[in-house]
């Protein structure tokens, strides 16, 4: 007991203080989180609105994979993107292992789902009468796309929230393709991960701290978001 | 002719929603859509508003046969307008709603903010323009969702049920604005309404709709089954005070009996000699007059069943009817047509 509360109390002080190694470290996480939170939501949100608005055969068939992806463990991820990137991989060419690069893309992989599905479900919450009250009033399809997305808006940002928080607190994908560098690819998890090994908790429960931190901005963020939704 | 329809059916899940061999409906006139829940109306205008297509048949805009492809349908939805029943604003300002079909028709800006105005103004919600919509009651929303349309001047304004969710004085306004859009600019009307005194006060022509069927002018009766066996081929249906309505044999027990209100001879409170008529009696409730014709709709509650019939206005001078009067009424059993 007199560990962790020793640990928290230097954690609080390491937090407050701003350590440069803490700090690098958390930027290193948000930075490429932020990355693959934008590659995902550049792909997903169009793959998820054209889902959600266009009829096609196969579309629940198509909806039910999205949903078995959100599940996928983020080691099974690593080990595909690293069956790409490793030197004797199909894209070994282009050096990416244990790169920033290479968390981005596998962390992209793993949200993309997330973006996807969660952008089907803002859209298909909303009115049909929607659509029929801009068609009516002379919209085209595209025109018609465009107030079904403004509709969904609030729902779509809460979409790219919920994959932000997924990314940031992963440690399978940025400790196999990222390797866990220090000052370059350490991230948050992996950093916790490394000093847990260590035996030294003090960084390890900062960095927690902060992780808890974002999190909880996250989740209060989706709410707010969820709240103008159902609002 | 601004539309004419020809053999047209709707089904859904081999349900058959509508089915109208023939209609057509005149340029710049205003019509009525009468009928019950289910009836076909709103198929009928969707339909007719080009968001959905029939299942057989063809629909002829300005003469020419509908194409039921996208850019197409585009370009005629520029001219042929609906208000839905419930309808629904976009989640930003009162003015943004009514300015949306100006922008995708490309009217330049100062000219938008200036029709905007104007239709807020025809609907009497000229100052809820920077309002956001989605903070308006019922009938705020529904005069707004009017003024949307108001603002493109259409060719053709349909609207389902638009008095039907909505106070008296917010019906009051969509009835006049919607009239003011025909005075202005010629706009055809169809109107889907249960508001059968509307209907009859401002409709050239107002139609029927029975489970997908147009069975007439309005003032049909519909009488339910079941049919019981009286006598020889004559069935009955008792009414809820004890009285008999007796008709010619039905092709089922539960089929549907329309009464044309001509085939009822007469209201007076006399007696008719013929003794193969059916003979009811009832109570005044309504007199209506038919724009139109210029005759009067006289409602008829018989038990608990409304009846109408038509009557010269000379008639109804001369035998004094007026609501609350009681009256007798009769009809030959064999009038009765089935559904």
């Amino acid at each position: 007991m007199d560990l962790l509360i020793d640990s928290f109390v230097s954690a609080i002080s390491l937090v407050i203080s701003m350590d440069k190694e803490m700090v690098d470290i958390v930027g290193v996480s948000v930075k490429v989180s932020g990355y693959s939170t934008f590659f995902a939501s550049l792909l997903g949100i169009p793959i998820g609105f054209f889902i959600a608005f266009e009829s096609f055969r196969g579309k629940r068939f198509v909806i039910t994979c999205l949903n078995t992806l959100l599940a996928v463990p983020t080691v099974v991820i690593g080990l595909f993107v690293y069956a790409f990137i490793s030197r004797r991989g199909l894209l070994g060419f282009f050096d990416l292992l244990y790169t920033q690069k290479a968390i981005i893309i596998g962390q992209t992989l793993l949200i993309l789902p997330v973006v996807a599905a969660f952008t089907i479900a803002a859209i298909s919450r909303i009115d049909q009468r929607y659509r029929k009250t801009a068609m009516t009033l002379g919209a085209n399809r595209l025109q018609t796309a465009f107030v079904i997305f403004r509709e969904a808006r609030y729902g779509i940002v809460a979409a790219v929230i919920v994959a932000y928080g997924r990314v940031i607190s992963e440690v399978g994908i940025s400790m196999m393709l990222g390797g866990n560098i220090r000052g370059f690819t350490r991230t948050m998890t992996t950093a916790m991960a490394l000093e847990y090994d260590k035996g030294a908790f003090t960084l390890a429960v900062a960095l927690g701290i902060v992780l808890l931190g974002l999190s909880f901005g996250m989740n209060l963020l989706f709410h707010l978001f969820q709240g103008r939704v159902r609002s | 002719m601004i539309f004419k329809i020809s053999d047209l059916t709707k089904r859904y899940n081999d349900r058959t929603i509508l089915d109208i061999p023939a209609l057509s409906f005149k340029n710049g006139a205003i019509y009525g859509l009468q009928g019950p829940n289910g009836a076909g109306k709103t198929t009928l205008l969707n339909i007719l508003a080009l968001l959905e297509y029939p299942t057989t048949g063809s629909v002829f805009y300005k003469s020419k046969s509908v194409q039921y492809a996208e850019p197409y349908l585009q370009r005629l939805r520029k001219e042929v307008i609906l208000v839905d029943q419930l309808p629904l604003l976009f989640t930003t300002t009162v003015f943004k709603n009514v300015e949306f079909g100006l922008k995708i028709r490309g009217i330049e800006k100062k000219a938008r903010q200036r029709r905007v105005l104007k239709g807020l103004d025809m609907v009497g919600m000229g100052d809820f323009a920077r309002a956001p919509a989605h903070q308006l009651s019922g009938g705020e929303t529904q005069r707004v969702a009017l003024a949307s349309r108001l603002v493109l001047k259409p060719e053709v304004l349909m609207l389902d049920e638009p008095t039907a969710n909505v106070d008296a004085a917010s019906a009051q306004q969509i009835k006049e604005a919607a009239l003011m859009a025909r005075r202005e600019w010629g706009t055809s009307l169809i109107i889907a309404s249960h508001d059968r005194d509307w209907l009859y006060e401002v409709c050239d022509e107002v139609m029927h709709l029975f489970r997908g069927r147009l069975i007439g002018a309005g003032e049909e009766n519909v009488i339910f089954g079941p049919w019981r066996l009286h006598k020889g081929n004559l069935w009955e249906k008792r009414l809820a005070d004890g009285q008999r309505i007796r008709v010619s044999e039905p092709p089922q027990p539960d089929a549907v009996a329309i009464v044309d209100p001509t085939s009822i001879v007469s209201a007076s409170g006399k007696k008719s000699a013929d003794t193969g008529a059916n003979i009811l009696q009832g109570v005044i409730s309504r007199l209506t007059l038919e724009k139109t014709s210029t005759q009067i709709v006289v409602t008829i509650l018989i038990g608990n069943l409304p009846f109408t019939l038509k009557a010269p206005r000379q008639q109804i001078r001369q035998e004094n009817l007026y609501p609350g009067q009681p009256v007798t009424l009769h009809y030959a059993p064999h009038s009765v047509t089935w559904l």
